[in-house]
């Protein structure tokens, strides 16, 4: 099967997205689930949707740039509006985000109904708006691939630059309160690096999908260390391999979807690393017996 | 035309009812991956079946979304992953797997994503079955016996229902096997969100459970109040969707999602405002 193809310019345009894009939101998500909010990842997922299709509308152009910043833009908002309903009401956390995210997605395949029926919109091209929930990772052009860079440096480098700080918020928040560390304001900027990560990422693996990229590194990652530098790094690696595996897998096997394919390896090497980790069920298992015996 | 709100009314009294359910349970997250895991479950019965009106479908459907909730827990249960990201391991996972093998085998089947995300409430009169020497809809005779079940399962169980809803450790201490009570509470919303989201998709299921629920909590103070006024707006909501979408000329189950969060977010302002001046005259 791999014979028949060959890894031209455009494969390799497509995994150094994908591996780029699997890097940082590895390296990202590893945040959302160590503050117990990997289901704020999929929320925000579906809630840029609408931010995509209204500048979209607004600006009548398909430039990723621009409708990113759409996306982040509703992503903010939809932040804010789970922040305000949280704050004046006793609602679960998690029925505050199925609620927005429900809200938000449909407000988006409503507008995306209005440009489909309206003439106005059908002198610009406007069948790539659907990608953006399913993704489209095969259609990624060097522009795409180049934004998605630019996003992923700088993420990096902010996150590298305020390590230490980031590192104490997620693991003792007071401690790091005490010592003059602004909490609110590294909470907002990990969110607002999530978001970016979000934003450049639908196109390659969509809104329903993104999350994933998030949340199934940092899962294998932490079942073979306990230190949140390898942590990081491992959550960035499996993120970079899983994607481009599944960008392979994808370009060799006719009709796959690469995003799905994405997301199909990283939760087997989630799920692989739970039960063989180092940290993981066995070696936990053997562990104890060990120490049993030598009792 | 008309038949379409029928379809809507009964599908979002099933979802108001079982939204309310899993608002208290604080399982609403937990429906939103059910009601995309279930396309893997119609994708594996339909490659058994061959045939996209078996209610085999639903049957193989509702055994997923029962899975997917049991897949979650023994995650959870082994200590290492947390709920959130159990469920965000889990729900992105089975969905890829069932895009993949739609796009790869079942392209020229009328099985598509649109089908999923959007439901085709509008296209509902077309499948019509005759009872008792009337043609009504089969989406709508589908949502009224499942809005039946749904009511049959919670008269039975309410009083254990209650108890394990809102104290847990509580309802185990009398004697309530809490964990088969969840398990067939699941299989009910699982059968909601399956019947539901043929005709109006995934999102709006989701939308009509989480809203109508919440917007009713804020109105109410008891449990059996929270149930029928959780019904009543999710009715309402679907009835001003129907008649907005359709004077718009869009999609009404985007409509109705869109009303239902407006709607909670109307009552939200209020309710917040005379709670926050009830602070003030007191202080």
């Amino acid at each position: 099967m791999l014979s028949q193809f060959s890894f031209d310019y455009f494969f390799w345009i497509v995994a150094l997205g994908t591996m780029v894009l699997g890097f940082t939101s590895g390296l990202i998500g590893t945040s959302l689930v160590l503050e117990k909010q990997s289901q704020l990842g999929d929320a925000i997922g579906h809630a840029v949707y609408p931010g995509v299709i209204i500048f979209f509308m607004l600006f009548q152009t398909r430039n990723t740039a621009i409708l990113l910043v759409g996306a982040v833009v509703f992503g903010l908002i939809a932040f804010s509006i789970i922040q305000l309903i949280r704050f004046y009401s006793d609602f679960p956390y998690e029925s505050i985000l199925a609620l927005v995210l429900s809200a938000f997605f449909s407000f988006g395949l409503l507008l995306y109904n209005v440009v489909q029926r309206n003439p106005q919109f059908q002198t610009v091209n406007f069948a790539g708006l659907n990608n953006y929930i399913m993704g489209q990772a095969a259609f990624l052009m060097w522009s795409d691939v180049r934004l998605i860079i630019i996003v992923s440096v700088v993420v990096v480098a902010v996150f590298m630059l305020l390590y230490p700080k980031i590192k104490l918020y997620l693991f003792d928040s007071i401690f790091a309160q005490t010592i003059g560390i602004n909490s609110q304001w590294i909470s907002h900027l990990l969110l607002l690096m999530c978001l970016l990560v979000i934003a450049v990422g639908l196109q390659a693996v969509g809104a329903k999908l993104i999350s994933s990229m998030l949340v199934a590194p940092a899962i294998a990652a932490q079942q073979w260390t306990q230190s949140y530098g390898k942590m990081l790094g491992l959550a960035g690696v499996f993120g970079m391999i899983a994607a481009f595996i599944g960008t392979l897998l994808s370009t060799a096997i006719s009709n796959i979807a690469t995003g799905p394919m994405i997301v199909v390896v990283l939760t087997a090497i989630a799920l692989l690393s739970l039960v063989f980790g180092t940290k993981g069920i066995l070696a936990d298992k053997l562990y104890t017996s060990h120490k049993e015996v030598s009792r | 035309m008309i038949q379409i709100l029928w379809v809507l009314l009964v599908v979002a009294s099933s979802c108001g009812l079982m939204g309310s359910l899993l608002l208290q349970r604080e399982s609403l997250m937990v429906a939103d991956a059910i009601s995309h895991t279930i396309l893997l479950g119609i994708v594996i019965a339909y490659y058994f079946v061959g045939d996209l009106s078996s209610p085999w479908l639903i049957v193989g459907a509702t055994l997923f979304g029962v899975i997917t909730v049991v897949s979650i827990e023994v995650l959870v249960k082994t200590g290492r992953i947390a709920n959130d990201a159990a469920i965000g391991l889990v729900f992105p996972f089975f969905f890829a797997i069932a895009v993949l093998i739609i796009s790869k085998y079942y392209t020229n089947v009328h099985l598509d994503i649109d089908m999923v995300l959007l439901g085709q409430v509008e296209l509902s009169p077309l499948k019509s079955t005759e009872l008792w020497g009337t043609l009504l809809p089969t989406s709508f005779i589908q949502g009224s016996l499942v809005l039946m079940l749904n009511f049959g399962f919670i008269l039975i169980t309410y009083r254990s229902l209650k108890i394990s809803l809102f104290d847990r450790i509580f309802a185990e201490t009398i004697g309530i096997r809490v964990n088969i009570l969840d398990l067939i509470l699941m299989t009910f919303v699982s059968l909601t969100a399956v019947t539901s989201f043929e005709s109006i998709g995934a999102i709006l299921v989701i939308a009509l459970m989480a809203a109508p629920a919440m917007t009713a909590r804020l109105l109410v103070r008891t449990f059996p109040q929270l149930l029928i006024v959780s019904v009543l707006v999710a009715m309402l909501n679907s009835t001003l969707g129907y008649y907005i979408g359709l004077y718009l000329d869009t999609s009404i189950s985007s409509m109705v999602a869109v009303i239902s969060f407006t709607c909670f977010m109307l009552v939200f302002t209020f309710t917040t405002i005379r709670k926050l001046k009830i602070k003030q005259v007191n202080a």
